[in-house]
């Protein structure tokens, strides 16, 4: 959701994966990649749409994705959670500063 | 144009295992990447990957109504069998008595209950793919093939077996031949008795190439199996040969309209679909 989030409007199947593989270091399949999108966008959390086909795509469509309202606001919630997370860890635990 | 086509098997793998929609954006995302350098093992790597996860979620989404609809059907089409056997036993007795007297009434009526017999035959096996594919409604192309599988699985013992036979005492046995005709005839038929229901409730999506097909296909059915009981009674000499003839041409006129009926939607009309779709 994040790497849809960064991309913007770029964010078809091929930005996403390659977001993921640069942030995380692991590059995943393709096939997997969509699995969760498709079930983000079940759970209302994600929305698609086709755009233009290319020729370097053998004529095939993008299909780029896009958060919902509903999305962003889990995401923040998420961020929120995970601030308050580590802000409560002694500096010790993981943080120098 | 693409610089470097990707391996059109994988490709062609991947199309026939998706929906279009789903797998339409996927193969495109798989082909840019490998336009712009990504190697063939890559590209089957990708798609292996895409063939395993997609197994394990139909596996468990739909593991219970698969079976239950490929057993459902196995039970009812014995379930006919046995019925069919029971009712029509009478009309198939004594057939060898009947030979001596041509087109008499009471040959005439045996004549018109062994067509009432295919008829009912062709309508009982309607109804078994119809129960098939609307218990497992998800993906009814999938429940239909598993189910002619699992129809002519049990017949390939016996062939099998005659194979042996066949090639220890060449030349090959002709008894190959009847062994195989039904089998291949039951298979072609179910398929595209039950590829027609499920595209059925959109008829008017139908090409016209397949409707004449599918209009010359029932005559010439009609016509064989008329030849057939007509040389049951005795009515109509006909060798063996000349009969095989016969039914591989019935064998191929079926199979070719369950390819027909197979083909999958072109992808403008998938996107359409889609669109349609989204509006909705």
């Amino acid at each position: 959701m994040l790497a849809v989030l960064r991309l913007g409007h770029e964010a078809y199947g091929v930005p996403i994966a390659a977001e993921i593989a640069q942030q995380t270091g692991r590059e995943m399949l393709q096939g997997s990649v969509y699995a969760i999108l498709e079930r983000l966008e079940t759970k209302g959390l994600v929305s698609s749409r086709l755009g233009e086909a290319t020729t370097q795509r053998g004529g095939r469509a993008k299909r780029y994705f896009k958060l919902t309202g509903e999305g962003v606001r889990q995401v923040r919630e998420a961020r929120r959670a995970l601030e308050a997370l580590w802000g409560r860890l002694p500096h010790a635990a993981g943080d120098k500063s | 144009m693409i610089t470097r086509p990707p391996p059109r098997a994988a490709t062609w793998l991947l199309e026939r295992l998706g929906d279009g929609i789903r797998f339409d954006s996927l193969i495109g995302d798989l082909t840019e990447q490998f336009a712009a350098g990504r190697s063939r093992f890559w590209y089957w790597w990708q798609t292996t990957g895409v063939v395993a996860q997609e197994l394990v979620r139909v596996v468990r989404a739909h593991a219970l109504s698969f079976s239950a609809a490929t057993l459902s059907g196995y039970a009812l089409m014995h379930l006919w069998e046995l019925a069919s056997a029971h009712v029509y036993q009478p009309v198939y007795a004594s057939l060898p008595q009947v030979h001596a007297h041509h087109w008499t009434a009471q040959i005439l009526l045996r004549v018109a209950a062994m067509q009432l017999n295919g008829v009912s035959n062709c309508v009982l096996t309607f109804a078994t793919v119809w129960v098939v594919i609307r218990i497992h409604r998800a993906h009814p192309r999938a429940a239909l093939v598993a189910f002619v599988v699992v129809l002519t699985v049990p017949l390939l013992p016996g062939v099998a077996r005659e194979l042996m036979v066949a090639t220890a005492h060449a030349p090959v046995s002709l008894a190959l031949i009847p062994l195989m005709l039904p089998a291949a005839l039951q298979a072609t038929v179910t398929l595209a008795e039950g590829l027609w229901l499920i595209r059925a409730q959109r008829y008017g999506g139908i090409e016209r190439r397949t409707r004449r097909v599918t209009v010359a296909v029932a005559v010439i059915a009609v016509l064989v199996a008329s030849i057939y009981r007509a040389r049951l009674v005795g009515a109509l000499p006909l060798s063996r040969p000349e009969w095989y003839v016969l039914d591989l041409l019935d064998i191929a006129g079926v199979a070719y309209l369950a390819v027909l009926l197979w083909r999958t939607p072109r992808a403008s009309m998938t996107r359409t679909a889609y669109s349609l779709r989204g509006t909705r």
